[in-house]
């Protein structure tokens, strides 16, 4: 038992790491500022990470699996113009499922062309964010897409609960969501196996194309919600929006120890991530300080996050 | 001759290395002279590799020396060792797969001529080196994808030469090799010695570092259990020494089958797109049948098609009575299947992973319920069946890749026993595995059988495959061409079966068989 405990604790002594990260910048930005710890504040951050955090969470599941998902931002724009044409003739709630069901068919594009056409999903999804894109710029004219009905835009309100946005549980709902999927059930088994050796994934009997398919369909799938998020905001859609965010993203989960191999990480990893790259740029708000630097410190973030994998890999071997 | 008197060409002096806390070499202090042949020898974990990744720089040791003709040298990388004339072949081989023979010898010493590369020049010392060899079927601009696993061994080889190594080392050279490859290898080895040369021959096929070695250095958890000459030495000795005492298997005669013993697998005139078969053979409960044969002869791409992993271009496979229509490795599984397959890294476990994962991986269904997992019985049914097939772990959490390669092997067994199988297919079920986890691994294999299991098992091993099974099949060029009861052959009858005719044999081995 004792070894046991002795693993348990190494184990953990990584997850501390980020955590014990995130403390400390919460511990000085409260004492450096009067600011950081108003409620106004705190919503304001909770409010902002949603549509990175949603992408975050959506890429934990391919990435386990060992597939990149890079069309997602271009995902959300084409769902969000497609929800908002349809809502402004159709109505909301048909809007909603539109973009939702949009983004889980182009995620289904993405996985058959990594699977059944085997192109690098790094390369596939590249090249599918930009024919998506591509797309919304055709469909649109390159104009923005204003909505009618301005319901949409119930989700950047305040809810009751807590004060914090609607957007807030809509990220609180899918991280939890995801969450259990991807730890508690043989689904979320299948991801890790696949992505931690899929030739033995498939001698064991799991289909690994369906497996890879699925993830870029849920990858799909909430990527169109962050899409949802975004346009509820302006309260219109146009082909840029997002662009890069799934960079964020992406970067988010590694920093939070989402393995860039596949076959390891969590969806509270990748929001804890987030979580760790708005605080940074929060500070650097209530500081005053040059936005430009904001982005040498997360850079240099992301580089120390991957290399501190690296060293503790090496180190266990 | 061998000069007794001058320093040593190569020599350690309180060779000390640990990781973590896990101390790999005690304090070695070894002489190695030139124009000789050293078998490096132990067990899996005895600190073989590192001590030979120390030697070419590859990795560094915490205190120690290492001295060339008497003076201490100090390798922060393996170019310095190379400077010395240390060069290394090691089991994962470090080749540019799209580049040409010639450009991966002459690596980091291309002839140029105003910055271009000047092919030619390339070519005829290419040449030049090959013909003094006698790796007759290189040439210099074929690409290196394109070469059998032998080739591109002697590829690695010929670049060891051409920068004028004095000292070569080998980590399991013929591992990869057939029968007839090994034996031009080993001709080979002793040419490089009668030049000069220091070979070091890392390997753990015992009878060929008797057949090639002058002296033999044996390591046993890092430290050195015997250092001598290799005369008198036999298997039986030698791995009396790696082991601390003197293990020898000997084969019982498998039981006696029911007469009644229903066929659990049958196949049938099975043929492969690549030219295999047609093969046909079956296997009834509680049967371990063999199917021997050279690298090459096709006996894991029988396995592999019967499971469902390749296509098959004609024939019937048929598991308990239940012909596969379209033969997957899902549908395989669910007739009863199980296939232990040959390389456990590429496509028997997720290292990253650990035990209970890897154990649970086939029945994953049978441990949620409504689609979530149940985690309690799931570690309790992997304790039980890990704790059957004797698998040493710190805990069933601990991940595989820390595990010994035979630790490995058992954890494949596991896996596949968890699922109950009625058939059980084993591909070279003992490679990279040391001797006392070997013959744990037989007694599972005929437990297992025992318990009315069909089994299968494919081995290179010749003792292997004619000690355990039943019944022998050898194979050769895709097809089934002896059938042998068990005690109804000697070694060499199979052997002979295995290669055909001995003529034909040779030329299939300096083609590499692959």
């Amino acid at each position: 038992m004792g070894s046991k405990a002795g693993a348990l604790l190494r184990y953990r002594s990584r997850d501390l790491g980020i955590a014990f990260t995130a403390i400390v910048l919460v511990a000085a930005l409260s004492l450096s500022t009067d600011t950081f710890l108003t409620a106004g504040n705190l919503v304001n951050i909770l409010d902002q990470i949603v549509v990175v955090g949603i992408m975050a969470c959506a890429v934990t599941v391919p990435m386990i699996a060992g597939v990149f998902d890079l069309s997602m931002s271009a995902v959300a724009a084409l769902s969000a113009i497609l929800a908002i044409s349809v809502a402004n003739q159709v109505g909301i709630v048909a809007g909603v499922v539109a973009a939702v069901g949009s983004g889980v068919a182009l995620g289904l594009v993405n996985g058959l062309a990594v699977t059944y056409a085997r192109v690098n999903s790094f390369i596939a999804t590249l090249a599918t964010s930009m024919v998506f894109r591509g797309i919304a710029t055709a469909v649109t004219d390159g104009q923005i897409v204003k909505a009618d009905d301005v319901s949409l835009q119930t989700l950047s309100r305040p809810s009751p609960l807590a004060g914090v946005t609607w957007a807030t549980w809509v990220l609180a709902v899918i991280a939890v969501v995801a969450g259990v999927v991807v730890a508690k059930t043989v689904y979320g088994r299948n991801l890790y196996a696949v992505g931690g050796n899929e030739n033995a994934a498939l001698v064991s009997g799991i289909s690994v194309t369906w497996t890879r398919i699925s993830a870029f369909m849920v990858s799909g799938g909430l990527s169109a919600v962050a899409g949802l998020v975004l346009a509820s905001r302006a309260l219109s859609a146009q082909p840029s929006m997002g662009t890069g965010a799934e960079f964020t993203a992406i970067a988010a989960a590694v920093i939070g120890g989402v393995s860039l191999m596949g076959g390891s990480g969590a969806v509270w990893r990748s929001v804890l991530g987030v979580v760790l790259l708005q605080l940074i740029a929060n500070g650097f708000n209530l500081l005053g300080a040059p936005t430009i630097y904001q982005q040498i410190v997360q850079g240099a973030l992301i580089l120390f996050a991957v290399s501190l994998d690296q060293f503790l890999r090496a180190r266990d071997t | 001759m061998p000069t007794a008197v001058s320093a040593p060409l190569l020599a350690v002096a309180g060779l000390k290395k640990s990781y973590a806390r896990n101390i790999v070499l005690h304090d070695l202090d070894l002489e190695f002279r030139a124009g000789r042949v050293y078998g490096l020898l132990g067990e899996n974990g005895a600190g073989k590799t590192t001590f030979a990744n120390i030697l070419a720089g590859l990795t560094h040791a915490d205190s120690g020396r290492i001295l060339i003709d008497g003076q201490p040298k100090h390798f922060r990388a393996p170019k310095d060792a190379l400077n010395q004339g240390i060069a290394i072949i090691t089991q994962e081989q470090s080749l540019a797969l799209d580049r040409s023979c010639a450009e991966n010898v002459f690596l980091g010493q291309l002839d140029s001529k105003l910055g271009l590369v000047n092919q030619r020049a390339l070519r005829d010392r290419f040449d030049k080196l090959r013909d003094d060899i006698g790796f007759r079927d290189l040439r210099a601009g074929g690409a290196v994808r394109g070469l059998s696993q032998a080739q591109r061994q002697q590829v690695e080889i010929m670049r060891a030469l051409a920068r004028d190594a004095r000292v070569i080392i080998m980590d399991e050279p013929t591992a990869i090799l057939s029968i007839a490859e090994t034996r031009h290898l080993l001709e080979l080895i002793r040419r490089l010695a009668a030049d000069g040369r220091l070979v070091l021959l890392i390997s753990h096929f015992l009878e060929d570092v008797l057949a090639v070695a002058d002296e033999v250095v044996v390591l046993r958890d890092g430290a050195v259990t015997f250092a001598g000459s290799a005369e008198g030495q036999t298997p039986r000795s030698l791995t009396g020494h790696m082991v601390g005492r003197e293990i020898q298997i000997e084969h019982q005669e498998p039981a006696p089958l029911p007469p009644d013993a229903p066929v659990r697998l049958e196949v049938n005139d099975l043929t492969r797109a690549d030219g295999v078969g047609p093969v046909s053979f079956n296997v009834r409960a509680g049967e371990i049948v063999g199917l021997g044969g050279l690298v090459g002869a096709g006996r894991s791409q029988v396995a592999r098609a019967v499971f469902g992993l390749d296509p098959i271009t004609g024939g019937q496979i048929v598991i308990d009575g239940f012909e596969m229509q379209r033969p997957s490795p899902r549908a395989a599984i669910r007739r009863g299947l199980a296939f232990v397959s040959e390389d456990r890294k590429q496509d028997g476990l997720s290292l990253v992973h650990s035990v209970r994962e890897n154990s649970s991986l086939v029945v994953r269904g049978a441990f949620a319920r409504a689609g979530f997992r149940t985690p309690r019985p799931e570690k309790k049914a992997v304790g039980v069946q890990a704790g059957r097939m004797t698998v040493k772990a710190r805990s069933i959490e601990q991940a595989v890749w820390q595990l010994s390669g035979g630790n490995q092997q058992k954890v494949m067994f596991t896996k596949w026993v968890m699922a109950k199988p009625r058939v059980l297919m084993v591909d070279e079920p003992t490679r990279g595995v040391d001797v006392g986890a070997k013959a744990q691994i037989y007694e599972i294999i005929q437990g297992l059988a025992a318990e009315g299991i069909a089994v299968l098992v494919i081995s290179s091993e010749i003792e292997e495959v004619m000690g355990l099974s039943h019944r022998l099949l050898v194979m050769r060029r895709g097809r089934v061409v002896r059938e042998f009861a068990w005690g109804g052959a000697s070694r060499a009858e199979v052997i002979a079966a295995a290669f055909g005719d001995y003529d034909e044999a040779a030329g299939e081995g300096a083609g590499g068989g692959e």
